[in-house]
């Protein structure tokens, strides 16, 4: 216990250590890693005032084609609210079609929060969108034609699949057209692609149900590899680079 | 201090092969990638970056391929691209800050670093004003604030004066020397005094390869004795300009004032002179040395 009490710190060499420290500690970079849900608020923040609008325009206007389009015969019904719900598509897309556009994708890819975050967290956001309109018209339009609900889904969900294929395909087979035209020909084209059953004789007939599910599932296997390629563009980069 | 490695590197594109078995250590300093058009630099920094996936071949940052470091990569890098993208909706200002904020910067930091990078490209009075409405130089210089944002450790620049005058030229030059301490600074570009006076160390590429490498007195050593001056007669001038590389030709009165690069006296009365970052490059593209 004597030993101990004749212990004496050297405050000097104390404070030089701590110093030492303390300047060590400053010179270390401090990083920051945010979370999908921080890295989802940072691309929700910096969307555009005008996607809002056009977002919230498209819900609004689902109510009304709810509203004013329901006692509409029924080929007719579901070829319009097939196509409004693909023109929804075309809109909620519309920011991970911003993303590939403006040269912003080769600089995009180099940041912390890369392009395919980037591009899942817009996928994701166009996606609520579409859920949105297609609930809008599945709940207040299907009940109306008793045990036609799930039908009614169907045929709305096959064109919608479809044209969204088409969609992700042609962001990056036409980035060399000017984003409005792209978007306006993506537009055109995947309306056709709603409308085309409806010029098909009896293609609404209970006995084409299994010819639709089988056009759902073809859909949706189609819908997955576009997404798979979409991920594959920006893993490979030639694509994402002007020159 | 992380230090860049590439080994072997080639990246084939269908029909060619963009770049061929590049191999160089990168630790603290600037480096300057010259070479003409064509010549394989984009493509590198593409890869250094992680835009573009080598064909052949690995890069590592202090031996761990950056593939494999992915986000811990993109932590440390600082990029400006030759085809510079922006928002044209977005501000200066809001433009700067959604990077930011993409870079991972800390929002306590975020608005101070914006505003101080602004401020050092000379942005400033502009950080309200949208971006559809810059200049060309104006975008270059957001460009390069763009890529300073989080203090990288690499930072990489693409042909960055392009679009700059004089003196928005002489301003980044010393913004880059400034900001080379502690960090690796790759520039690419075709403008020889854009490396003459900041790069520490020189590659020239040409078709995909490194022609040579090094400081820039063991550059222009090769060049020693290969560079002539004379004074000659309008015809004979136009004789040489098609035998020789020629690197300067100014006219005075009724002559002509030749710079030139060859092997031997191009002419009798020619004298040879002490050659610049220019004669080498002249001197290396026109045939290869290595």
């Amino acid at each position: 216990m004597e030993e101990y009490k004749s212990l004496t710190i050297d405050k000097e060499k104390k404070e030089r250590n701590l110093e030492e420290i303390r300047r060590a500690a400053a010179a270390k970079k401090v990083r920051n890693y945010p979370n999908f849900i921080q890295s989802m608020l940072i691309q929700l923040k910096y969307r555009p005032v005008f996607m809002w609008m056009l977002e919230g325009v498209c819900l609004g206007a689902a109510f009304a084609v709810c509203r004013y389009f329901k006692s509409w015969p029924g080929p007719e019904l579901f070829t319009v609210c097939a196509i409004f719900l693909v023109l929804s598509g075309n809109i909620g897309f519309a920011g991970l079609g911003r993303l590939f556009s403006r040269n912003m994708a080769e600089l995009e890819q180099t940041l912390y929060l890369n392009l395919k975050q980037m591009a899942a967290i817009q996928l994701l956001f166009g996606g609520i969108l579409d859920l949105l309109v297609f609930g809008i018209f599945v709940l207040l339009l299907g009940p109306a034609r008793a045990g036609e609900t799930a039908v009614f889904a169907l045929y709305l969900l096959v064109p919608f699949v479809w044209a969204d294929v088409w969609i992700l395909w042609a962001f990056t087979l036409l980035r060399g057209i000017t984003s409005g035209l792209r978007q306006a020909g993506t537009a055109l084209l995947s309306a056709a692609v709603a409308a085309a059953p409806y010029f098909i004789p009896h293609i609404y007939d209970r006995s084409c149900l299994p010819l639709w599910g089988l056009a759902l599932l073809a859909g949706g296997g189609a819908l997955v590899l576009a997404v798979k390629r979409i991920f594959c563009v920006i893993e490979g980069g030639e694509e994402l680079c002007l020159s | 201090m992380p230090e860049l490695k590439l080994e072997g590197v080639t990246k084939r594109f269908k029909q060619k092969e963009a770049v061929k078995n590049v191999s160089m250590n990168l630790t603290e300093g600037v480096y300057g990638f010259l070479g003409e058009n064509g010549a394989g630099k984009t493509t590198l920094l593409r890869m250094l970056c992680g835009v573009l996936r080598p064909t052949e071949g690995m890069i590592t940052c202090d031996n761990v391929d950056i593939r494999t470091l992915d986000g811990e990569y993109r932590h440390m890098l600082g990029y400006l691209p030759q085809d510079f993208g922006y928002y044209p909706d977005f501000t200066a200002k809001r433009y700067l800050n959604y990077l930011a904020a993409c870079k991972a910067l800390p929002r306590e930091t975020a608005a101070s670093k914006t505003l101080e990078y602004m401020e050092l490209v000379g942005l400033e009075e502009h950080q309200n004003q949208k971006i559809k409405t810059f200049s060309g130089g104006m975008l270059r210089r957001l460009g390069i604030a763009q890529a300073l944002l989080n203090e990288p450790e690499i930072l990489i620049l693409d042909e960055p004066t392009s679009g700059l005058d004089p003196r928005e030229r002489i301003r980044f030059r010393n913004i880059i020397s400034s900001l080379s301490k502690d960090r690796i600074v790759i520039l690419s570009t075709h403008i020889v005094s854009d490396v003459e006076y900041i790069a520490d160390e020189i590659m020239l590429m040409k078709s995909g390869r490194i022609l040579c490498q090094g400081r820039m007195d063991s550059i222009t050593k090769a060049a020693e004795g290969k560079v002539w001056e004379c004074t000659v007669s309008q015809q004979e001038s136009d004789r040489l300009n098609d035998e020789f590389a020629i690197c300067n030709l100014r006219n005075v009165e009724s002559s002509v004032h030749l710079r030139i690069v060859a092997e031997k006296c191009p002419v009798k009365g020619a004298r040879p002179v002490e050659p610049g970052l220019e004669d080498a490059y002249l001197y290396y593209m026109g045939g290869e040395r290595e």
